[in-house]
């Protein structure tokens, strides 16, 4: 017996299924309208060259008393934060009380080339901290970085500790050199300073076609003939092309920050081993003493759940808690699973450190 | 069991359908995309990509572009499928994989598989440019690669000799990309033998009973998987590593030297340049940093102007305390405190320490001993005055006022306390500005202070 069981007059049908969704697939796409995201009323409280913070604001007024400062990655817009009503982390952390607010990083452009990672953390992450906790009225924050905004989180604890009251990552690598992390794979060896020197400001596409070259088939081509599935479903299909606009609305990456991020990160994989510099600060993961919440995706393709891991153990503190979820990078926010789970695990921890 | 199917009622059901979609996705709907001239070899595939769903309107998303492409693909692979079954029963529909080979897929060689063309693609559009470029090149030097090769090795000398290295670096550059792009390529076809190799024996696991495949979707999803499988075997390899960064440096290669020519021609046309942009922006974000440095570092200043000013009117208040002192001692003493400490001012002060609860340990210190617990509160505000806020700097004005009692009464008890007190207070003054000078030049330090503090505050007298 051989491994097809396909009944011709199933293959037809099959195909006969394909054309017709295809077909009201297309009318149904005519009438979309361009999708919204950002369904949560937020007001600017600070802003800084093309960064702006916002607070988030509840249906009903914040009962913690320290403000949550969310610290997004800066290869992706933020809004996956707060994509549509049922799908939103800000939301969620707001039902429960706490008082969020989230780092807009915009779109840089040729003025913001030669923005280092010392003016990106030890400026703007340290000024927007201070106009927070300036505008909650308090000493110290709870810090909230997402991804890569995970990592400059832990950098900015390290070197103000005395800012931070408790710290969460979310799918923050810590190491970068363990052997699933292709991205750091395909890095590794390229020169960095040709690279910046040559393209300065890396360009949103290219990076949108590197995240996409971690997957190829998946991503360029099974998830397409899936979205024909739910072509006829209108609902659906807006939540689908929500989700692919933010995958390709992505910033431009300033050139200096790139440079580093590369050679200092994926390259020397200086968070962990140490030797990281910051302008005139030296990041010692030791000093980070307050409590941390580490969280990461078992099935994430971009920050493998070991370069998460690795946290345990080499930052400072003694009150270190890590919440393994069952999903992807991108499933973290936007699955009903992690609406769900990860809010309250956040809020519950946050409220037994109030 | 299915029922026997009308192939011939099948067929005009299709046709009639595939006219329907193509009037919605604005194509001709009298006839079939695949109707007149050549007939096209895979009609379901390709009916698709004729049709213009946004024709003549809106530009067509990105998400449309994919859409259309991983539909088309998924419709070949069921046409060739199709094909390759009629009329053969279901054995039919096996014969096509019996070599390896996917219907409707893109078969292993160099220049038709996914992931070397998507290698080509690198950078989108916005290398798009690039790529035409690099056509042209090799259409230009492809036939005489060698002798190319050879040329670039030749000593440049006379006038031209500049130029004439530099055409021979261009040359270079070209040829170096386009043998790391072989390079490149010759792993992808490697990830495309693997793939189909990968793929037979997933096949061969589901020819168990009812493990095997009964849709075509379900061989597609297999299809994917035994190509992701292989493809991120190769990609997380120490080949994939070196060949993929000689490739992208080959690329950054070509395009500096291109820069490089551009800029030339823009200088001679006096026009800004790149380089020009890039040294204007780095000194503007370099004065940008010293600007702020110095705001902050005046920031800095204006704070510890104000808290030295703060001091300075506690230090004549004290300096004209001894004289109102002489002239009723106990009334003003008496009042002195009170007033620091008002009601309001102490339930604020209360209010902003409350997370670190602060008067808790010294409550207990002071029970535990009471002299012992004064004398150490004093050490605590001394290691906590430069850290503390505004609030805890006010709660420890009552032990300070404690002193100047004390101060004034031995002073007024000896009959020297005109004299001596101001000097003592002029000591602590000095003492308050060693330790703002202290705070500002090390928050490291200022953290650690902080910390004993808070360690202090915590552990109460210990």
């Amino acid at each position: 017996m051989g491994p097809l069981n396909i009944e011709p007059i199933k293959l037809f049908e099959e195909a006969q299924k394909f054309q017709k969704k295809m077909t009201a697939g297309m009318q149904v796409l005519r009438t979309l309208d361009d999708v919204e995201f950002g369904v949560t009323d937020k007001e600017e409280v600070y802003r800084e060259d093309k960064l702006v913070v916002y607070r988030y604001r509840g249906e009903k007024k914040p009962t913690a008393k320290t403000p949550t400062l969310i610290v997004y990655a800066l290869v992706n817009r933020p809004y996956m934060v707060d994509l549509q009503e049922d799908k939103s982390l800000v939301r969620n952390l707001l039902a429960h009380g706490e008082d969020v607010y989230l780092i807009d990083w915009g779109y840089p452009d040729l003025a913001d080339r030669w923005l280092t990672l010392d003016d990106y953390i030890n400026g703007y992450i340290r000024r927007s901290v201070d106009a927070v906790a300036k505008n909650a009225g308090v000493k110290k924050i709870n810090v909230l970085g997402i991804c890569q905004g995970g990592a400059f989180s832990l950098c900015f604890s390290a070197i103000h500790p005395h800012k931070v009251k408790n710290l969460i990552t979310m799918v923050t690598p810590v190491d970068f050199h363990t052997p699933d992390n292709m991205l750091s794979n395909w890095t590794r060896n390229m020169d960095a300073d040709l690279f910046v020197n040559t393209i300065g400001n890396v360009p949103a596409d290219l990076m949108n076609w590197c995240y996409l070259m971690l997957k190829p088939m998946r991503l360029l081509q099974q998830k397409y003939v899936g979205m024909v599935e739910i072509l006829d479903n209108k609902a659906e299909l807006e939540n689908f092309l929500r989700m692919e606009k933010w995958i390709f609305d992505s910033p431009d990456q300033a050139g200096e920050a790139f440079r580093q991020f590369m050679r200092d990160f994926y390259q020397g994989n200086k968070l962990i081993k140490g030797g990281l510099k910051l302008g005139k600060h030296e990041v010692d993961l030791k000093n980070i003493t307050m409590p941390v919440l580490n969280i990461f995706a078992e099935q994430d393709h971009l920050v493998p759940p070991d370069a998460s891991r690795a946290m345990q153990g080499v930052v400072g503190t003694k009150d270190y808690t890590q919440i393994a979820f069952k999903g992807g990078h991108i499933g973290i926010y936007v699955s009903g699973r992690a609406q769900r789970e990860v809010p309250p695990a956040i809020h519950d921890w946050l409220r037994a450190r109030a | 069991m299915s029922e026997p199917m009308d192939v011939a009622q099948w067929a005009k059901n299709w046709e009639a359908m595939a006219r329907q979609a193509q009037a919605s996705m604005g194509g001709n709907a009298a006839q079939p995309a695949w109707f007149g001239g050549q007939a096209p070899s895979n009609p379901w595939a390709e009916a698709l990509a004729n049709a213009k769903p946004f024709v003549g309107g809106a530009q067509q998303s990105e998400a449309m572009e994919h859409l259309m492409a991983g539909a088309q693909g998924y419709l070949g692979m069921l046409q060739s499928l199709a094909s390759a079954g009629a009329g053969q029963g279901i054995e039919g529909f096996q014969n096509p994989f019996a070599n390896g080979f996917i219907p409707g897929m893109a078969s292993p060689s160099v220049m038709n598989n996914p992931f070397a063309a998507a290698m080509r693609d690198f950078g989108n559009q916005g290398s798009r440019g690039f790529e035409q470029l690099m056509e042209q090149f090799s259409a230009a030097a492809g036939p005489m690669l060698d002798q190319a090769k050879a040329s670039t090795q030749m000593p440049a000398f006379g006038h031209m000799r500049e130029k004439q290295e530099n055409l021979q670096k261009t040359a270079q550059v070209f040829i170096d990309y386009q043998e790391q792009s072989a390079r490149y390529d010759r792993l992808m076809l490697k990830v495309s033998e693997q793939s189909f190799a990968r793929f037979q024996l997933k096949l061969a696991e589901r020819e168990e009973p009812g493990r095997q495949i009964d849709s075509a979707r379900g061989l597609y999803d297999l299809w994917i998987d035994a190509a992701e499988e292989a493809y991120a075997e190769i990609a997380l390899s120490e080949e994939f590593r070196e060949i993929y960064a000689a490739v992208v440096d080959a690329q950054m290669r070509v395009r500096q030297q291109v820069q490089g020519e551009i800029e030339k021609l823009c200088t001679q046309l006096g026009m800004p340049t790149r380089s020009e942009i890039n040294s204007i922006g780095e000194r503007l974000q370099a004065l940008r940093r010293e600007f702020r440095e110095e705001r902050e570092g005046s920031e800095d200043q204006q704070q510890l102007r104000n808290e030295v000013a703060e001091l300075r009117r506690e230090l004549a208040a004290l300096t004209a305390a001894p004289k109102s002192a002489s002239k009723s001692p106990v009334r003003k003493s008496a009042a002195k405190p009170a007033k620091t400490a008002t009601p309001s001012k102490t339930a604020k002060a209360t209010k902003a320490a409350k997370p670190a609860k602060p008067a808790k340990p010294t409550k207990a210190a002071r029970s535990a001993k009471a002299a012992q617990a004064s004398k150490s509160e004093t050490k605590i505000e001394s290691a906590t005055a430069p850290a503390s806020d505004k609030s805890s700097s006010k709660t420890t004005r009552k032990p300070t006022a404690a002193h100047r009692d004390k101060r004034r009464k031995a002073a007024a008890s000896k009959g020297t306390g005109a004299k001596q007190a101001p000097s003592a207070n002029a000591g602590d003054f000095a003492a308050s500005i060693a330790r703002f000078a202290r705070k500002s030049k090390s928050s490291k330090k200022r953290g650690s202070t902080r910390a004993a503090a808070k360690a202090v505050k915590r552990g109460g007298s210990k």
